[in-house]
């Protein structure tokens, strides 16, 4: 894959792009398993496997519509089948709680905003295609 | 960038106030040789973008300059508070765009070096998106 400039790495929901954003910020955190003992000469020992994959999300971008404020403010708390789709095709779809939302209006700017959501259950992960 | 409509807008708005048009002999671009004073001139600009993913967007300054001949600062002083009344806070009625600020940044008054023009000059701070999305 060549490189791809950001405003390609698309977050959608229901098929719709969500409005007004300028950056997204994926992470994978994968927490290792440590059965160091005794036995180890002195050197950290992990599990093959993680104990846990966590995957989060933040954006940012400039307030276009009230959509996410709405769920923040409601008992929408899980975006069902929530898309994060590269240039080369790789996605990962699933469910994904809302963990915080915030707006800022200075006075002399537009009103902005910032979300963060967390993965939750097993997500559908599609390989790459393409360039 | 839309620089061209930016400045139309602008001087749309200054057009539209009663109070800037009646103080004036016109808003000029480029001033007509022998034009009568106190005139307004949409001058200088800067533009840099103002994207988001889906959607292009300027954030522009534009520099408005008040010129008059009459003695003392208080007919460009004058001038500047009518355009500062007409464009400040004002929702800019853009072509194709949609308008999310226009700000007065900054004003200032001198006497020309020709000793008999008053020159004030006052910046904007213009912010708008395209409607259309990409």
């Amino acid at each position: 894959m060549s490189a791809r400039v950001g405003r390609e790495l698309l977050l959608q929901r229901d098929a719709q792009t969500i409005a007004g954003v300028r950056t997204k910020s994926v992470s994978i955190n994968r927490n290792p398993v440590d059965i160091t003992n005794d036995d180890d000469d002195g050197y950290r020992a992990l599990l093959a496997d993680p104990g846990e994959i966590q995957i989060d999300l933040s954006v940012e971008g400039i307030t276009k519509d009230s959509a996410l404020r709405e769920a923040a403010t409601s008992t929408d708390n899980v975006f069902q089948d929530m898309q994060l789709t590269w240039p080369d095709g790789y996605s990962i779809t699933g469910d994904w709680f809302l963990a915080s939302y915030e707006e800022n209006g200075a006075y002399n700017e537009a009103i902005s905003f910032s979300a963060s959501f967390q993965l939750t259950g097993v997500p559908t992960i599609t390989p790459a295609t393409g360039s | 960038m839309n620089s061209v409509q930016i400045q139309q807008a602008v001087r749309d708005e200054l057009l539209s106030s009663s109070a800037v048009v009646n103080l004036v002999t016109g808003i000029f671009d480029e001033v007509p040789q022998g034009q009568a004073y106190p005139y307004i001139v949409v001058g200088e600009d800067t533009a840099i973008e103002w994207d988001k993913d889906l959607q292009l967007g300027v954030e522009a300054t534009l520099t408005l300059h008040a010129w008059g001949r009459k003695a003392g600062r208080k007919e460009v002083k004058t001038i500047m508070d009518a355009m500062y009344d007409s464009l400040h806070r004002a929702e800019l009625v853009i072509t194709g765009l949609h308008s999310v600020l226009c700000i007065w940044e900054f004003g200032e008054t001198f006497l020309d070096p020709d000793g008999i023009t008053r020159h004030g000059v006052a910046r904007y701070r213009i912010v708008a998106e395209r409607e259309a999305t990409i």
